[in-house]
């Protein structure tokens, strides 16, 4: 039997190639497997909340700071933010939820020439929207090495979790590019039909604003992710 | 005939809530039916100009976390934000209106 599986290995394999073969198809199944039950566990999340993923019909709510306290606290910060909008009317009606998406007051940051910064959103979907939430590269990092977290640290909503995530970045064409940065706030999420079951996410890493993101005359935003990425574990969910 | 678009344009204004964002694609959606061709300063430009107004806020309905990876909700407000401004060009500055065609780099049937 060895004689023979040694003749269908082709002449330029030996025997330490043919392990780390296997080893590596191994690898595949597992990275299968984990897939399968990352998306069997969040597909049971949405039907459990949403059961005809009809999101127009959720609330989803995130506990962050008081939009007119932030203002009347911070009138430098808040008129900076506002000033990234193309009008003022847009400003008004959207900046308070970009405010209350944090538990801490945004805090003016500057990007440098070059410097990247990166979004991880559901497998399929790009960053040609709007979105503001970016991360640095050091949260990033902080988030791939605690996998289990990734969902609850960014706050993401249902509408957003996937088994596979991609990651995109976007990169500053210019010195001295203002965003902001707080700390992302806890979130509740339910369905109006069945209010009793609720989806929490405490929050708690660090999100970058970029809220002039498609300004292409400061950010240059990849049209094709840097990374594909299969967190290697079940999320922990807060229940 | 423009009044179930202007109601729904007042009750989106009185609601001062952007998750009712519902109400003013309807209205636009409306609109492009009573008016295929072309609104007149008589009838309909004033309420055109005001739909485009508030379909541009509404491109940044993707701010909220909630609606980030809505990209049918996106794409239609865009759609509708482009049908309807090019309703407020008369058909005499025909140019005008491929004009906004070619600025956006996208034709109208595209945008259906």
């Amino acid at each position: 039997m060895e004689l023979c599986r040694r003749f269908l290995i082709p002449a330029c394999s030996s025997e330490e190639e043919s392990k780390e073969d296997d080893k590596q198809e191994q690898q595949v199944d597992e990275d299968e497997s984990i897939l399968e039950q990352r998306n069997a566990f969040w597909q049971e999340w949405i039907n459990k909340c949403f059961p005809n993923e009809e999101w127009n019909t959720t609330t989803f709510t995130t506990n962050g700071v008081n939009y007119d306290a932030f203002k009347s606290d911070n009138p430098q910060v808040w008129q900076a933010m506002v000033d990234t909008y193309s009008d003022t009317a847009s400003a008004n009606s959207y900046l308070p939820g970009v405010v209350n998406s944090g538990n801490t007051y945004p805090i003016e940051a500057h990007a440098s020439s070059g410097m990247k910064l990166y979004k991880i959103v559901p497998e399929g979907k790009d960053i040609s929207g709007p979105s503001p939430y970016y991360v640095t590269k050091m949260q990033l990092e902080w988030i791939k090495l605690h996998p289990a977290e990734l969902e609850q640290k960014l706050g993401l909503p249902l509408s957003s979790v996937s088994g596979e995530y991609w990651i995109y970045s976007i990169t500053s064409l210019v010195d001295d590019n203002l965003f902001f940065q707080s700390t992302i706030a806890s979130t509740d999420q339910y369905a109006n039909a069945t209010p009793n079951v609720v989806y929490k996410t405490p929050g708690g890493a660090i999100q970058s604003l970029l809220i002039n993101n498609g300004d292409p005359m400061k950010w240059k935003k990849s049209d094709q992710p840097d990374e594909k990425y299969i967190p290697d574990t079940l999320p922990e969910i807060q229940e | 005939m423009l009044n179930p678009i202007r109601e729904k344009i007042a009750q989106y204004e009185a609601a001062d809530d952007v998750h009712q964002h519902g109400l003013i694609l309807e209205a636009a959606r409306q609109y492009l039916e009573l008016f295929p061709i072309e609104a007149t300063p008589e009838n309909g430009l004033e309420e055109g100009q005001t739909l485009v107004r508030y379909l541009q806020q509404l491109s940044y309905l993707g701010t909220l976390p909630q609606y980030e990876h809505e990209y049918a909700l996106h794409n239609e407000t865009l759609a509708l934000k482009v049908r309807i401004f090019k309703r407020c060009i008369p058909s005499t500055h025909s140019e005008l209106r491929g004009l906004t065609e070619l600025l956006l780099g996208m034709k109208e049937d595209a945008l259906k």
